[in-house]
This record gives structure tokens, C-alpha cells and sequence, in this order.
């Protein structure tokens, strides 16, 4: 018996369980996937020329396994490994509705591809749905968050500057990573042309100048190479597996067990309380159940709710804590890949050294400072100006002698910002179980029914209208713009199927992430977001994660679980 | 020591006394296509496929594509990345640049003087890069903008795309035409550029 078994080991599994354990309590982690072990599964030493197939995944191979992870920009023959293969994690969607999942099953989960963008939500965005009417209510403002944004932020480090800007808050960051010159001569005409708009450095996740507390962990600062996802032997990024993990086991309260995939959370039928998980063992296919005096399911958005119905019972038909019939629904993205490129008139005579592992940002203005063209809520873009040249392009004419001379010149400088934008939930943007296709564990597999509506459809194409006009005011030229936004999915950021809520009515989750109807049972992943901001939502994961399980080891001291 | 492994090391040595030429001359590519054991091409079609390479990216004052084996690297893909599809169409993108030596000179392209080869794929790629219809495959907004516009000629625009390709993820290349550090350290926000600079090499995807 555990006092608290902790479902996936990623992004907001990873940061709960280390909190449960520094707390005092005997943690299990369920991981559904294999075990990483940085020393030999990382690939971030394997130079350009020791690529195997170029670092290309064979082209069958992707088709057969890979239709939708190789849709991700940071899939390649050496991060392949990170990538659950579709063949064997098959989902559903409505024909004509498809929707981009993707994933990686292994300890630490998507915290090793992800890309380390971190950003506060605003008291903006938490009260928006309260406002506008759109979701429900949040039951927490900002300043319930804003303690556990500092415990996170210090925890994991993230870079950053101080900006003083409502709507995107400043945190303890870093030093800010730099932004090279041309990025400044954006930023200066920007900010002198568009009163109101800011651009400022991307707050990432990676140690800028490592701290006394994070070399403590064996983590060191960051070498500016930008293969991130291969996973990082300075332990420069935050990942489950060089921050949250390391610290949890310091405790010596930390057992982690790979390949158990979780079937279902076993309720007992007189005290409403969850006592285990009922997993399957991904190699024997061996069923077992651990039991727990608390829950934290981590397993991720459609990933936690594929779990609540699957857990339903005699007195729980629908599922799981699912009395509101909220479990699965509100599925929500960002509106994404909303990306417009353009020649830029930067400093002829500057250049830079070293792969920033972040870009530049520019913080939402519309329904902040400037009105939007008819919908709610807002955006922001990120991106970048950077030299062109290394590599000569292909689809420039030219042979021989001149392809190489092509290469040795320093290149044009090129912009590009591409838009973030908030999407609505929507109880109608739906996971449920499919009714008769089960994994080959046997579970039922999810079938996930999304599309963006009239409100995100408006602001993509203010999105596209705003990154014309900026780089044209900025004196560039566009010279390739998205027609369409990505389909949903593809910006990874799936929130909103186990939301929180103030009535039991209309939400699953309470104030403290605990489930309204089952008071041992905590979700903290993306499922639990009421609404999605436009901000990359990683660190409000792990902020809502420290805070829940803050409480939870009150409310169990108390006697109150 | 084995006869292939003999083979191969004469070949290292005949590469290393080429580097430096301009071009190679016709007679070692097919001295080249026997030198190694399994290929994935026949050896006619790997002599063409050197003859090609070394026309795309010949030596200069540094090693051409031949000298760092993009060759022996292409027909790796061949066999171990191209589908179907990818294989006829790298084969027939080939293919098609034989018969235009045949056609305009009598001689398999191979058979050519390097000025010919040359003035033939300059030719070529001049038609080849012409705007095309758009792809039949869909492709989401990321892979659409990454792709760049449609050409005429999109076998031989991967074919040119894949030598390059393979010659600039060599260490030849990206330590003496360009500059590749694994790991860069400090970024250094603002440097001036003097007539010696080179661009720094990236690592694929955006960076």
C-alpha cells in the first residue's frame, strides 16, 4: 500500500510526484511506457555525419507507423524513439474531422520533446470564462497560482525578462536568453509603430545560468545547441527525467514502475473513495492492482478522461467523478501553425553565434489593448529573425562550383511569426470511448471528436492580417504565409477534458484539482484546464500540480480524504 | 585481409589523391561503382549516380561529394529510407539524365567530359526548378512552407536535394565550407561579419 500512486511520469506526473514525496509520502509512479535512461537513450551527442538515413525515418516505416507523430516538427530518425508508434496507439475521429495526437509513452512522456516554452496565465485569462460566458467558471484567480508559478518557475528555471505586462505576468526567471540585432531593430519598430504591442525574448525552460539548487541535481547551463528533444546531457531543459524525477527519488519515497499501463481507477462503492489502479502490463499483458490512499492521474488530456470512463462502475455508468458528463468533453488546442515568413532589412554587418533555444514573443494584444475583429479572446505569436545561408537550398538553380559558393555566403536575414491562438471550450469537441475498438491491451480506445469553430475561425484570420502587417511595417517583405490554421492537435497543447469548476453541476474538478466526486482523486494535467489561455500551457500544469498536491497532503493530514 | 576490404581501402587512397581536382575523370567512376560489395543500385546506375554527384558538388579547394562518399550514402537511402515510389522516382530522375547525355552527345552521361556534364545539368535544372503543379499528397501548413513551391521536375529536385544534402552533413563539409559547432556554448548575440565569415551550419528542422 502507497499513501498516493501518481498515473504517467511526464510533465505534470512528474512535478505532483515530487511534491507528494518531498511532503512525506510513499509515491508510486505509473508509467505506461518503457524506462529512459539518459546515459544510453539520449542522442544528443550523435553528430550530422553519424546520422543513420541522414536522419530521416524511412519513408514505409512512416507511413505504417508513424502517420501522425512524423506530423510533429521535432520527429526524426534520432528522436524516434520518443514517438509512440501509431500502429500500436490507435484513436478514432469522425471522418472529415481528423485531430493530431501526439505523443510519447516512455518515463518523463512529452516533458523530453517538449518545447519549453513557459508562460504565466493572466488574471485575464482565468476570469475570461466568467466574463464572456464561454466554459465554466474558473474556480481559482490568479493569485491562488501565483505562489506555485514561483515554486515551479525556481524549481525547473526558466528564462526570461521582466516586462510588467497584465496579461502575461513576469515570474522569478533567469537571465533572459538575448535576442540578436536584427530582432532588436524588429522589436524598436514594432513597439514604435504598433502602440501597445510588445516583443519580447521567449521564456523557455532551459538553464540560461544554471543555480546552485538545479547543479544539485546534475543539471548544468544550457550549451545553446537546440536539439532539445533528443534529450539533453547538460540537463539544460527541464524534463521529468533531469529535474522533477531526480528530486522525487532524493527522498527515497519514489517507486516507479514502467510498462503498466493503467486500465482503470478501481471507486469502492460505500465511501465513494478511489483505493487503486487496476494496469495491464504492456509486455505480459498481465493484469495487477495497486492501491493508494490518494490519486493523482497525470496520464495527460485525453489520456486522464480515456481513464475516468473506463472507469466506470455500477453506480458510475458514465465514468468515473463524471456526474457532470464533463469528463471527455471541452477538448481544446490552440489554434496553431498560423505562420506567416518574410525577407527582412536587418544590420547587413551582424551576425550571431550559437542555436538559441528560444525565440522571440509577442505578447496578446487584441482584447487587451487593441479590439479584435469580432471575437473573443486573443493570441500570441511566436518566432524569430535569423540569417539565412549554411545549407544551400536545392530549389535555387544552379550546379556545381556555385552550390558551394552559395553555402559560404552569410545569408539574408528572414522573420517569421507564427500565431498562438486561445480556443474556446466547447462541450461538443469530444473524447469517449469507442464503442467496439479496443487496443491491444484490450481498453477501449479513444475516439476524439474536435474541430475549431466560428470564434477561432475569425481570429485566424486576424491572426494571418496582424503578421502581414507587422513584418510589412517592420520594412520586410512576406514571402510565404499559411492559408489555414494546423488541424486540431497539432499544437499539443490538449486541455480541458477533466475541467475545474466551482458546481459539481458543470465541472469535474474543484478549486484544488480534486475530483468533486471522488475526494482521494486529483487531476493536474492539461484535463484540468477550464479554459486555454493563448499561452503555452506547460508551466500552469506544473503550477496547478505543486498546488493540488500541496493540498492534497493537508486535506490528508487533516484526516479530511 | 579480405579482397573487398583491399578494394576499398585502394579506393581510399585513389579518392585521396583526386581531392583537389575539379572534376573527376570518367574512367574512375566505374572503377568506383565495382570497388564495394552489396549495393542497392546495378553498377551502371551507381557509375551514373557518382558521375551526377560529382557534377552537383565537384571538388574544389575543398573535397567534392564523391571524396566524402555521398554516393555509397545515396544508395544507403535507396535501400534503406526511399519507398517505392521514392526508389522509381530517384531511378527514373537518374534515368532521365543518361538519356539526355545519349540524346545530345551519343555517351552515357558518365562517358562525358566534366565541362559537358556540367553544361548539361546546369540545362536541366534551369527546367527542372520551374514552377510546377502543386503535390498530389496534402501537405499540412508546416510541411507546405518548409517544402517550398511546387516545381516542374520534383524527382530531380530531390535527387539535387539528397546530394546536397547528404555532402552537407559531412565533417568535410561542415567543418570547411561551413562552420558546425555541437556544442556552441555561450550565445553570442552579435558578431560583425568580416569577408572571412562563413555561416554557421544548423542541425535541421528550424535551427
Amino acid at each position: 500500500m502507497f499513501d498516493a500512486i501518481v498515473i504517467g511520469s511526464g510533465m505534470s506526473g512528474g512535478i505532483a510526484a515530487k511534491e507528494l514525496c518531498e511532503r512525506g509520502l510513499k509515491v508510486l509512479i505509473l508509467e505506461r511506457g518503457n524506462d529512459v535512461d539518459p546515459a544510453k537513450d539520449y542522442t544528443d551527442m550523435v553528430m550530422p555525419w553519424e546520422y543513420t538515413n541522414n536522419n530521416m525515418v524511412p519513408e514505409d516505416e512512416v507511413t505504417r507507423d508513424y502517420a501522425v507523430q512524423s506530423q510533429c516538427y521535432a520527429f526524426n530518425e534520432t528522436t524516434k524513439r520518443f514517438w509512440v508508434k501509431d500502429s500500436d496507439h490507435p484513436y478514432s475521429t469522425p471522418e472529415g474531422k481528423p485531430f493530431t495526437w501526439i505523443r510519447g509513452y516512455h518515463v518523463g512522456g512529452r516533458s523530453i520533446m517538449w518545447g519549453r516554452q513557459s508562460y504565466r496565465m493572466s488574471e485575464m485569462d482565468l476570469e475570461a470564462n466568467a466574463k464572456d460566458g464561454f466554459g465554466c467558471d474558473w474556480p481559482i484567480r490568479y493569485n491562488d497560482l501565483a505562489p506555485w508559478y514561483d515554486h515551479v518557475e525556481k524549481f525547473i528555471g526558466v528564462a526570461g525578462s521582466k516586462e510588467g505586462l497584465p496579461q502575461l505576468p513576469d515570474g522569478e526567471f533567469l537571465p533572459p536568453f538575448e535576442m540578436n540585432d536584427a530582432e532588436k531593430q524588429f522589436k524598436s519598430v514594432i513597439e514604435s509603430k504598433f502602440s501597445g504591442r510588445k516583443v519580447i525574448i521567449g521564456r523557455n525552460a532551459n538553464l540560461s545560468v544554471a543555480q546552485p539548487h538545479h547543479e544539485a541535481l546534475g543539471r548544468s547551463s544550457c550549451q545553446n545547441r537546440s536539439i532539445c528533444e533528443r534529450g539533453c546531457s547538460f540537463g539544460a531543459m527541464h524534463s521529468s527525467l533531469t529535474s522533477s524525477l531526480p528530486a522525487a527519488r532524493l527522498t527515497g519515497n519514489l517507486t516507479l514502475i514502467t510498462d503498466a499501463i493503467v486500465h482503470s481507477i478501481i471507486q469502492d462503492p460505500k465511501t465513494g473513495k478511489a483505493t487503486g489502479v487496476r494496469v495491464i502490463d504492456r509486455n505480459t499483458k498481465v493484469g495487477k492492482t495497486y492501491e493508494a490512499k490518494l490519486i493523482f492521474l497525470n496520464a495527460s488530456s485525453i489520456g486522464s478522461a480515456q481513464v475516468l470512463l473506463s472507469s466506470a462502475n455500477e453506480a458510475n455508468p458514465r465514468g468515473l467523478a463524471n456526474g457532470s458528463d464533463q469528463v471527455g468533453r471541452n477538448l481544446m488546442d490552440h489554434v496553431y501553425a498560423l505562420s506567416t515568413a518574410g525577407m527582412f532589412p536587418g544590420p547587413k554587418d551582424s551576425y550571431y553565434k550559437g542555436r538559441r533555444p528560444t525565440g522571440i514573443y509577442i505578447p496578446r494584444y487584441r482584447n487587451v489593448t487593441e479590439d479584435a475583429d469580432g471575437y473573443v479572446r486573443g493570441y500570441g505569436y511566436q518566432g524569430g529573425v535569423m540569417r539565412m545561408g549554411g545549407v544551400p537550398r536545392a530549389d535555387q538553380p544552379g550546379i556545381g562550383a556555385d552550390i558551394k559558393q552559395r553555402g559560404r555566403k552569410i545569408g539574408p536575414w528572414m522573420v517569421f511569426i507564427s500565431g498562438f491562438g486561445e480556443m474556446l471550450p466547447n462541450p461538443e469537441n469530444r473524447v469517449t470511448l469507442h464503442a467496439t475498438r479496443k487496443d491491444k491491451w484490450g481498453i477501449p480506445i479513444p475516439h476524439i471528436d474536435c474541430a475549431i469553430g466560428p470564434n477561432e475561425l475569425k481570429m485566424s484570420k486576424q491572426i494571418l492580417a496582424d503578421g502581414k502587417a507587422m513584418i510589412e511595417a517592420a520594412g520586410g517583405m512576406v514571402i510565404n504565409q499559411a492559408k489555414e490554421p494546423g488541424v486540431p492537435g497539432l499544437g499539443i497543447h490538449e486541455m480541458g477534458t477533466v475541467r475545474m469548476g466551482k458546481d459539481p453541476k458543470t465541472s469535474v474538478l474543484n478549486a484544488y484539482n480534486q475530483a468533486h466526486e471522488v475526494p482521494n482523486l486529483f487531476c493536474t494535467d492539461g484535463g484540468a484546464m477550464a479554459s486555454s489561455g493563448c499561452q503555452n500551457p506547460s508551466l500552469t500544469y506544473m503550477a496547478l500540480s505543486a498546488r493540488a498536491a500541496h493540498h492534497a497532503v493537508e486535506f490528508l493530514k487533516e484526516g479530511k480524504l | 585481409m579480405p579482397a573487398v576490404e583491399m578494394n576499398r581501402r585502394a579506393l581510399m587512397a585513389q579518392i585521396a589523391l583526386l581531392v583537389g581536382a575539379t572534376a573527376i575523370p570518367a574512367d574512375a567512376f566505374a572503377a568506383m561503382a565495382k570497388a564495394k560489395g552489396k549495393r542497392f543500385l546495378s553498377p551502371a546506375q551507381f557509375t551514373l549516380l557518382t558521375a551526377i554527384a560529382d557534377t552537383i558538388i565537384p571538388a574544389t579547394d575543398t573535397p567534392g561529394a564523391v571524396a566524402v562518399g555521398v554516393p555509397r550514402q545515396f544508395d544507403g537511402l535507396l535501400a534503406n529510407w526511399a519507398s517505392a515510389t521514392r526508389r522509381t522516382q530517384l531511378a527514373g530522375a537518374l534515368a532521365e539524365i543518361d538519356a539526355l547525355a545519349v540524346a545530345s552527345d551519343k555517351k552515357g552521361f558518365a562517358a562525358l567530359t566534366p565541362e559537358r556534364r556540367k553544361a548539361l545539368l546546369v540545362e536541366h535544372d534551369k527546367a527542372a526548378l520551374k514552377p510546377g503543379p502543386p503535390p498530389k499528397e496534402k501537405l499540412n501548413a508546416l510541411q507546405t512552407m518548409m517544402a517550398g513551391p511546387p516545381v516542374a521536375n520534383p524527382g530531380f529536385l530531390k535527387l539535387k536535394g539528397l546530394v546536397i544534402a547528404l555532402y552537407y552533413s559531412s565533417e568535410v563539409a561542415l567543418t570547411r565550407e561551413l562552420i558546425y559547432e555541437h556544442v556552441p556554448g555561450p550565445f553570442v548575440p552579435s558578431m560583425k561579419i568580416t569577408p572571412e565569415t562563413r555561416p554557421f551550419a544548423g542541425v535541421g528542422g528550424f535551427l
